[in-house]
């Protein structure tokens, strides 16, 4: 059987986006990485056996909010110098557009940061992210609406067609 | 269209449209009713963009498969330290761990792995470029802690390091090489003190500096040593060992520690 530590080496290049994609810069980032995945180790005899990525990604989840509430991470809203050093290299497209989509991002609640971000980058289906953070699908698509509508405001202006929830 | 058309496709299944996350039958659906609505397809649109970008924005790292299995080496080491009175379970840890326990710092890794090292039979010129390497690995990705006492308590900082590898120290100043000192910590080194010094340049990479006493050896050349992409050159100078250790070319590498060998030649250690 292959060993837990490797299967988690396997995940966390996955892991490390994700954990990028919810904090302000690289540095708290990989803080907690290394945060979440030491819980993870030390709790390995709570782990199922079945889907590990879901459960890593759980345990980073409340390792973020942890940190949130603790005031360890900075506040969620930011000016947008501070997201500026958080593009990276790698992206593609217009440098000036990727600076006000990750200035938006960071304005989303961390709440609605966490589903957008499970849901678009890490690609779970809502059924999965209502099981990942135990809570109904409803939540799950109220937060990504929100989500997206408040990316729309920011990014859009006066662009803005109103959807009604029927 | 009507109001009762309108009705028929609900956000929730925009978002699922955008998310591909609606069964094949309903999509082709959802897009036809998106024809006759162009405000809500233009929204799609948008929301699609989005994504594309957000995910654009947020790639995969290119997989660093050695680094990251130190890193979780490290962790489970110090996760098992943390759970594990229990015997049997720290024996899985090192007997999993063997093949990395001497990447790994007994300052790190506590008593286990200090016993191991000071058990083994050891070659100075071989353990000194290895333990600088350790020392970089482990120290020079660590963000929060890095140091234990940081370069703005230098004089403080290089007191209590010589005094605990047992001779006076100086830090090497790397400023003319654009290299600002960060701080520095007591590290295990042959089963004995020593200092790593560390150093970071604008761009935030860091290099390790480790220091410690080697009463028996006089001096040595120059030695390059370069695993995984870290270089390592280490020499022995007038009872000191040094090895720096970076992610750097072997040029930049022996710039450095030539710069490094001129500064300490001057003995500020007497």
């Amino acid at each position: 059987m292959k060993d837990f530590g490797d299967r988690i080496v396997a995940l966390l290049p996955g892991l490390r986006r994700f954990a990028r994609s919810l904090c302000r810069n690289s540095v708290e980032a990989d803080d907690l990485v290394q945060d979440s995945m030491m819980r993870a180790l030390a709790a390995r005899a709570s782990w199922r056996g079945d889907n590990l990525r879901a459960w890593l990604t759980t345990i980073m989840v409340n390792q973020y909010r942890n940190d949130l509430r603790r005031g360890r991470t900075a506040p969620v809203t930011l000016p947008i110098d501070d997201w500026q050093a958080n593009v990276p290299d790698t992206a593609r497209g217009d440098p000036v557009e990727q600076l006000g989509l990750r200035a938006a991002i960071g304005r989303l609640t961390a709440d609605q940061r966490v589903v957008l971000m499970l849901v678009v980058v890490e690609g779970f289906s809502y059924e999965e992210v209502a099981a990942l953070l135990s809570i109904p699908v409803g939540t799950v698509m109220s937060r990504l609406s929100r989500a997206r509508r408040s990316l729309d405001t920011m990014l859009n202006g006066d662009n803005v067609v109103e959807l009604r929830r029927s | 269209m009507s109001d009762k058309n309108r009705q028929t496709v609900s956000e929730d299944e925009l978002h699922a449209l955008v998310d591909g996350q609606l069964s094949a039958e309903r999509q082709a659906q959802v897009l036809q009713w998106l024809d006759a609505h162009p405000q809500e397809k233009a929204t799609v649109e948008r929301w699609r963009a989005g994504s594309a970008a957000i995910r654009d924005l947020f790639r995969e790292d290119d997989r660093d498969g050695e680094a990251d299995r130190r890193l979780v080496a490290a962790l489970q080491k110090r996760a098992g330290r943390g759970e594990s009175a229990s015997a049997g379970n720290w024996k899985y840890l090192r007997g999993i761990a063997a093949g990395v326990a001497l990447f790994v710092s007994g300052g790190v890794v506590g008593y286990g792995v200090n016993a191991y090292l000071a058990t083994q039979p050891t070659v100075y010129v071989e353990t000194l470029p290895r333990a600088s390497r350790t020392n970089y690995l482990v120290y020079a990705s660590e963000v929060r802690h890095p140091v234990e006492v940081g370069a703005d308590e230098e004089a403080h900082l290089v007191a209590w390091l010589g005094k605990r590898i047992g001779r006076k120290l100086a830090a090497p100043d790397l400023r003319a090489e654009n290299f600002r000192l960060v701080g520095g910590r007591l590290v295990t080194f042959d089963g004995k003190p020593g200092a790593m010094l560390m150093y970071e340049d604008k761009a935030g990479d860091r290099l390790t500096v480790t220091i410690a006493t080697s009463p028996s050896h006089k001096g040595t050349n120059f030695r390059f040593e370069q695993e995984n992409g870290i270089g390592t050159f280490y020499w022995i100078d007038d009872g000191y060992g040094y090895a720096l250790s970076g992610n750097l070319v072997r040029e930049e590498l022996l710039h450095l520690a030539t710069a490094i060998y001129r500064q300490q030649t001057t003995p500020v250690s007497q």
